[in-house]
Parts: C-alpha cells; structure tokens; sequence
C-alpha cells in the first residue's frame, strides 16, 4: 500500500515540476522572475515543513538555517575564493554543524520550550552577524555579483543572475527536495518520525530512541534550510540580513500551514499563494500583513489542515 | 527442571512527595508460565509494572532482566531487551491505519533479525513486503485481519484493544506485560482474549495485571498479591484464594 502511494505521489509531484517547467516558457518576464523566487522560498518550506509537519516540533528560529547557509556560502566565496559549486557545498556542511550543534542543546526541550529556544538561538544568529559587521557587512549585506563569474553548460556561457539559469536552478532544488523527502517519509524512518508527531512518548515505548530521530528531522530540515539560502544568494547575489530576520523564520511557518502541514507539496502551494497575495495586496495598501493576518485567521478557523491537508482528507487519501 | 528467572526486583520503590505507590518490593517472575499481578485500586500494580518497562523512574532499588540489571536503561532500550508494556488505555495512534501502527512496532524487530544486513538498513530500511508479511501475520494472530487499511480510532473498543496487543506481540517481547487487557471488553470478548493470551503464553512470558477474578483464576499459574505498595501475598490461584489475609483485604469472603 505504501508503493501505491509512493507511485501515485511520484506521478503528481512529476506533473507538477512539468507545469513548472513548461511556465517558464509562456510566463511574462515579471512572473517568471516570481516563480523563481517561490521555488526557492518553497523550498525552504519544505525544509521547514520536515520538522514541523513530520516530527510535531515547531521551530521559529529557521532564519538561522537559511542564513547560515547563505553567509557561509556568501562569505566562503568572498574570502576563501570558493567557486560557486563549493560554495554550496560549504554552506551544506557549514549548516549541517550548525543544525546539529543546535539540536543538541534545542532537543532537550519540547514544545513551547522549543519554540522559544528556537527563537533564542534565531535571534543570536541574527545579532551576531550585526555585531560582526567588519567580517559580515553588517545591515548593508553584500553582492556577489563580482566574485561569481560565469559558467559553461553545452558550450554557452552564462552568468548566475541570468533569469532562464535562476528558474531552472530553482526548479532543479526543488525537484531534489520532493524527491528526497518524499522518499524518507514513504520509508520506515520516515514512519516513525509520522509516530513521533502522532505520540511521542508511544513512539519510545515501542523500543525507538526517539532522540535520534528528531535529531535527524532537526539536522536534514536545517541543512535543508541552509542549501537553499545558499542557493537563494548565488541565484539573485546578495547577501543581507534580512534573510537571518525574526519575520523569515515566521514567514516559512505560514507558508506550511497554509499550504498543509505534514503533506510534501503542501509548502509549495502555500508559498506561492502567499506570495502572489502579498504582491497583489501591497498594490492597494501599504498595510498589506493586516489582510495576510486576517486571510491567515480565517484559515486556521475554516482550514486548520492547510489546503493540501484538507486535499488529502477530502480525495487523495495516499497524498505523503 | 527449576524454573528460570527472567525479572526480580530489589527494594523497588517509588514515592510521589510525601506518598509511597510502591514500597520496598522485591518482585520475581520465572519463566514459562502466566504470572498475574492483583490488588485492590492504588495498590501500586500499575506503578510497579511502570518502573519495570521503563516508564515511570523508580526512586530507588534494582530491576534485573535475564541476569543484567536494566535499572538505568532508557525505557527504549528495555524495549529492545525484550520487555514490552501494552496500555491499560489503549494507546494506539489513532490517525494512523492500523496497518501502520503494527508496522511501526515490527520494523523494529525486522531490523534487528541478524542476517547480517548492509548498514543503511540498520537506519530502518527494512523492505515493505517483509513488513506487510509480519503485519498480516500478527493480526491475524490477534484475529483481525483485513483491517489494515481501516483508520485505528474507528475500530470498536475490543478491536483498539487486540491492536495493541498486536504491536505488543510485533514488538518482539520476551516478556509481554499486559496491563488490564479485559478492562472495558464484553464477555464474549473476553473469552476470546482468554483464548489468545493462552496461545501468546506459548511462545512469549506474559505479565498480567487484571481486575476480573475469573480472568485470573482461569489463566494465571501464579499469582502476585499487591496491596498499599507492598506485596500483600504470593503463590498459585488456589493459595492465593484460601489466603485468610487475602481474603480480607482484597477478595471479600
């Protein structure tokens, strides 16, 4: 039954990705660059979904993953003369350590202890960069644009920020990120992190240290993270503390629960909605957060299973 | 042939502030045979068995399980050594189907069968057919197969009741403890939980902590008295039943 769900859900995340990749050929310059930055962001809620739809544990402190992964990129490049491939590769490790170190100390606690370390440890991560202005650049950030250069793929040269090299990159992390977690959560581990959400202290009496495995949700969800703040700074080539910000730890923690906690493309959906809704919004108002409040309001009231939660409920009863 | 001893306990003790659930109780259980705890309400059973699995920590004494003292094991790894705790509230994941709550149970156990598995199983790559194999083999055992694909808090009482028992039995237990399995049953179910924990005694020691007198008498070859965190008693059902001081305090006539 489990194979079942993992061809069905193979097909329509495949199906999905396909209509992402044909859009990038009839959408409008605007939208284009729009949905390259939703892939991204999507794909940081989906590393931020991991843990939240799969394990129960609710972080608010992810703007550290993101940055750290952007800044170790960012920085290795800068100093360190990384190329870009190792860049990434940095930021990956970098925020592998940081998500592990971290969820030694954040794991001995749970729930809104949790939550409240989590922003602790956030918040820390987001001062310092500010207190080490020489070596980060402090509020200004800064841009890659310089030290990334260029690149041949089929003997064309093409540079990082190039719009159709954007997409596609954002289509391709993406891609990985479905796969991957959808791979892990139709496994047995991905099983008992199901049961660590549905009944922690169950879930350790039927003989699984479940330290372990939220250890593991914590780290693969960080370095999740931090990949794809990695690629966020490579792709537009900037790096800035805005990403390490208290409100881009909130902002990945709506677009799961709009989209559906604890379903694989949930993230996806509620992202780009949420995204295309500020963009709209904003035109009419400057106080665009009071309709996203209220929209979010009503959706927790009418929806609290998310649109592909309520999905799942209504028809796709094998959605992961 | 003497009889093994699997579990004892030595000065187990648990206190919560100024009130002693368990006093000082030195508790052996050999193998091969139904062993029952019984007592009035707030008589400790509940408490002693949850010291003993891990659950609750003891204040002070020893538990040894097959000659090794488990007194400092993560509830987890007691699991792992074979002592397995079914709920006297069913304590099933009730979102999850049925299917996947006996599979939680026996992919542990698949993994750990010692066919020298590549590493990456070790991390719980067990294939899916095996455990599909092993979950229709348990509920059938219990009696419920079919069920897989059903939602676990849609079952009837009896049937959540079975289900855990099931993941008990997938968990691979030395030792099954099974904490007022008839609690809430009908009769008629009843004495078809008779029949199975008889048939699951073949192969797995069972603990048992039960109100029902009948229940007891019909399947315990020894009987465990506790009253006021002591043990008040100890021996088979019919020393048990002509025990003046067990009658006093506990059986009534």
């Amino acid at each position: 039954m489990r194979k079942n769900s993992l061809n069905h859900s193979l097909l329509f995340q495949g199906g999905i990705l396909m209509l992402l990749f044909l859009l990038q050929f009839i959408l409008p310059t605007y939208h284009h660059s729009s949905v390259s930055k939703i892939m991204l962001l999507a794909s940081y809620a989906i590393g931020y979904n991991f843990l939240l739809g799969y394990t129960g544990l609710m972080s608010l402190g992810h703007a550290m993953f993101f940055s750290s992964g952007m800044y170790s990129m960012g920085l290795g490049i800068y100093y360190l003369e990384l190329s870009p491939l190792n860049g990434v590769i940095f930021s990956a490790s970098f925020s592998l350590m940081v998500s592990l170190i971290f969820g030694l100390f954040a794991l001995r606690t749970s729930g809104v202890s949790f939550l409240i370390v989590t922003l602790m440890f956030g918040q820390t991560f987001y001062l310092s960069i500010l207190y080490f202005n020489e070596f980060t650049f402090g509020h200004d950030g800064f841009s890659l644009a310089k030290y990334l250069g260029s690149f041949v793929i089929f003997g064309k040269e093409y540079l990082f920020s190039n719009p159709d090299i954007r997409y596609n990159f954002a289509l391709l992390l993406l891609t990985s990120y479905l796969l991957i977690t959808t791979f892990i959560l139709l496994s047995p581990v991905g099983r008992i992190l199901i049961a660590i959400r549905e009944n922690e202290s169950r879930t350790q009496l039927l003989g699984y240290n479940v330290f372990y495995y939220k250890l593991f949700a914590l780290v693969l969800s960080g370095t999740f993270s931090g990949v794809a703040g990695a690629m966020h700074g490579l792709l537009f080539s900037y790096i800035g503390t805005t990403f390490a910000e208290i409100h881009h730890s909130i902002s990945p923690l709506l677009w799961t629960l709009l989209g559906g906690a604890g379903t694989v493309i949930g993230p996806l959906f509620g992202t780009g909605i949420m995204y295309y809704l500020i963009d709209f919004i904003s035109e009419i108002t400057k106080n665009y957060l009071l309709v996203v409040g209220i929209v979010l309001i009503l959706m927790i009231i009418w929806f609290p299973l998310g649109i592909m939660g309520s999905v799942r409920r209504k028809w796709l009863k094998w959605l992961p | 042939m003497a009889p093994v001893k699997l579990l004892g306990t030595q000065g187990l003790t648990r206190q919560y502030g100024g009130l002693i659930a368990v006093n000082d109780v030195d508790f052996n259980l050999y193998e091969d045979r139904i062993h029952a705890i019984i007592g009035p309400n707030g008589a400790g059973k509940t408490t002693l068995v949850s010291m003993i699995c891990g659950r609750t920590p003891s204040s002070s004494g020893r538990i040894n399980f097959k000659g090794k003292d488990i007194t400092r094991l993560s509830s987890a790894k007691r699991v792992q050594a074979g002592i397995v705790y079914t709920f006297q509230v069913t304590s099933i994941f009730g979102n999850l189907s049925c299917f996947e709550n006996v599979a939680l149970s026996a992919q542990r156990t698949l993994r750990e069968q010692p066919e020298g598995r590549a590493s990456l199983e070790k991390w719980g790559m067990v294939s899916e057919i095996e455990i599909e194999k092993a979950v229709s083999k348990y509920l059938l055992k219990v009696g419920l197969e079919g069920i897989e694909s059903q939602i676990a808090s849609t079952l009837p009482y009896g049937h959540q009741k079975l289900l855990e028992v099931a993941m008990g039995l997938a968990a691979g237990p030395e030792l099954l403890i099974l904490d007022e399995p008839t609690q809430g049953l009908a009769e008629s179910e009843i004495d078809n939980l008779i029949q199975l924990i008889r048939d699951i005694s073949k192969s797995v020691n069972v603990l048992l902590i039960e109100h029902n007198m009948e229940v007891v008498f019909n399947l315990a070859e020894h009987v465990t008295v506790m009253d006021n965190g002591s043990i008040l008693a100890e021996g088979t059902p019919s020393e048990i039943e002509n025990n003046p001081a067990v009658q006093d305090s506990y059986l009534g006539n």
